[in-house]
């Protein structure tokens, strides 16, 4: 479902201050599996996930989603592909904070073609599933930590997509609703979905339904 | 159109209208100005193109040493024999100053029997009801301006108006002219003929000057030749030169309005250039928080295109809606007093109601397109970059 290859990754490429921040980064991750990529702060497990989500470039290597190169394809493509394929979780949750809940989970399907009802209803089940139907018209900068967490994985699935990735999902969060959103994730895994998540917490150590640790330290997989 | 996205873009105007309100507010008097500028300008061009068409082809005044003086009356009769003219006759005309207000009034004389003048002024003559013998005691019809003076400083039914040779000469006031001629007529005064002879000492065989109708334009030129080979004393004044003159006032006047139409653009253009120069940090999130979730630059674009629009038409609208009512409804207070001179003698006219649509449309280019690329330029400059850097 992911595979890396050979990826590097280097800023400010022929300025002084160049800096390389993925070394050779090769792993697979597999369809429905559940693979946590582990290592401290600025080891480069979020610039990775960036990559796969074809937020960033690589500098070097190949990257394939679902079969398909997305290294090197233009702008226009890269958003097709994460339209489509991939739901982004991030640490800071990056919602729009003057918007209602229902307004921010929608916003990856507007450009679409679905109609906004479609859309509504979508976003409505994926609310009920996640228990925080009754927050739909709450603006976001009301809701708890945990509630802006479900918002975000609620607008991470509203397109269905094949692949989550998720960066740093409980850095802001204490264990009641840590293990709150290990459930979700398990839950998503349930349905299918293949998970990629960036973290140095150590709750994510202890889960059995991880199927693969990737281990980052200064760049590089251990 | 995807209407999902102008719902959107709805909803972020509404959740930044405080920001917004400043562009909106300096947009829409930027338009303001613009449009009330040009439309009080325009309707008093139009004013004055309408007066200047009811002038004369030519004027012939006779030149003494470089100053215009009397010409003969028999001139007329020589230069209405020229072919191509309709019609040639003698004016008798001077300034008066009134000593309390500081004013010339333009005094002319006139043959009330004369069918050009009687056609003329016939229907816009209101008579003062309580003159009603003009037969023995000379009479005056008087413009707007002229009748409101004579009521506020001098007797409203007559002014004595001394003579060349220094007697009082007792004038009721028959009439006053309606509001439609005001522009033309609100600092005149019309008398018979006799009257005004009298009053500037102007003998029998003398006139002011010599009107001639031409009714063929193209024939103009050549009746102009004519006449000055005839009299090469005199000096030819065309419709030409007079709409050209007058243009020139206005022009100057509508000069005094460059400094303010520059410090409004300049406020405008301030406004564009720190639009352009860089978004906020919370607007650069904003779009990458968008392209994250999968929106293409094009959607992005799409809504910055619809934000930029929405503000700049509203902004334009308002701002076109409220010059139109302040001109034309409101009959321009302020502004207009720019426009018609600081005189002590302020023609009061009605502004006509001109929708000059080169204007509005080359106010419209000015702005309304250069606010919306304002808007887009620096959010497609933030949405082409990677969208990981514009979220850090």
């Amino acid at each position: 479902m992911i595979k890396l290859e050979s990826i590097y990754k280097n800023y400010n490429i022929g300025e002084h201050n160049e800096s390389e921040v993925l070394k050779n980064i090769s792993f697979l991750v597999k369809e429905n599996d559940f693979t946590i990529l582990r290592g401290p702060s600025g080891s480069g497990k979020s610039t990775i996930l960036s990559i796969i989500g074809g937020l960033i470039k690589p500098t070097k290597g190949e990257v394939f989603v679902d079969g398909k190169s997305i290294a090197k394809l233009p702008d226009k493509f890269a958003s097709l592909v994460r339209q489509e394929k991939i739901g982004f979780i991030f640490q800071k949750f990056n919602l729009i904070h003057e918007l209602n809940t229902i307004d921010n989970i929608t916003i990856p399907l507007l450009p679409g073609k679905l109609s906004r009802l479609e859309i509504e209803k979508r976003a409505e089940e994926i609310l009920d599933d996640l228990s925080i139907l009754n927050k739909k018209n709450v603006l976001v900068k009301k809701l708890s930590g945990g509630e802006q967490q479900r918002v975000a994985i609620a607008r991470a699935l509203i397109n269905r997509p094949k692949i989550i990735l998720a960066d740093e999902p409980t850095a802001n969060l204490d264990k009641k609703l840590s293990l709150s959103f290990i459930q979700i994730i398990k839950e998503l895994k349930q349905k299918g979905i293949t998970i990629l998540l960036a973290s140095h917490d150590p709750l994510f150590s202890e889960l059995k339904c991880v199927d693969n640790f990737i281990d980052i330290q200064h760049g590089e997989i251990k | 159109m995807n209407f999902k996205l102008v719902d959107f873009t709805l909803k972020s105007l509404k959740r930044n209208m405080t920001k917004k309100l400043s562009v909106i507010f300096i947009f829409t008097v930027l338009v303001f100005l613009l449009v009330s500028v040009f439309s009080i300008s325009s309707s008093i061009k139009k004013e004055l193109l309408i007066s200047v068409d009811s002038l004369p082809e030519l004027i012939v005044q006779k030149m003494s040493g470089g100053r215009q003086t009397l010409i003969p009356v028999e001139r007329a009769f020589e230069i209405a024999s020229i072919p191509g003219v309709n019609n040639a006759y003698d004016r008798v005309w001077g300034y008066y100053f009134f000593e309390n207000v500081n004013v010339n009034f333009t005094i002319l004389g006139l043959d009330f029997d004369l069918e050009t003048y009687k056609k003329k002024y016939d229907n816009i003559i209101e008579m003062n009801s309580d003159i009603i013998d003009t037969s023995n005691t000379p009479f005056m019809i008087a413009g707007k301006g002229v009748v409101e003076i004579f009521n506020s400083y001098y007797n409203p039914n007559y002014f004595d108006f001394i003579k060349g040779n220094g007697k009082r000469m007792r004038t009721n006031i028959a009439g006053s002219f309606s509001d439609e001629s005001a522009l033309e007529t609100n600092d005149v005064i019309l008398m018979p003929i006799q009257n005004v002879r009298e009053l500037f000492d102007i003998e029998e065989h003398l006139a002011t000057d010599i009107v001639v109708r031409v009714p063929n334009p193209e024939e103009i030129d050549v009746v102009k030749q004519k006449i000055q080979f005839m009299y090469p004393d005199c000096r030819l004044v065309s419709r030409q030169d007079i709409e050209a003159s007058y243009q020139n006032v206005f022009d100057y006047k509508s000069g005094l309005f460059l400094s303010l139409l520059i410090a409004a653009f300049v406020a405008f253009f301030i406004l564009i250039y720190d639009k352009t120069s860089g978004l906020s940090l919370e607007d650069k999130r904003e779009i990458g928080i968008l392209k994250a979730v999968g929106w293409q630059v094009e959607n992005i674009l799409q809504i910055k295109f619809i934000e930029g629009a929405i503000i700049s038409l509203f902004s334009f609208s308002f701002g076109t809606g409220l010059a139109l009512f302040y001109v034309y409804t409101l009959q321009a207070p302020l502004l207009r007093n720019l426009f018609t001179g600081a005189s002590y003698l302020k023609p009061e006219f009605d502004l006509l109601p001109i929708v000059d649509l080169q204007v509005l449309s080359l106010i419209f280019i000015l702005t309304v397109p250069i606010y919306i690329m304002a808007t887009i330029i620096p959010s497609w400059r933030a949405a082409i970059i990677d969208a990981d850097e514009v979220m850090h």
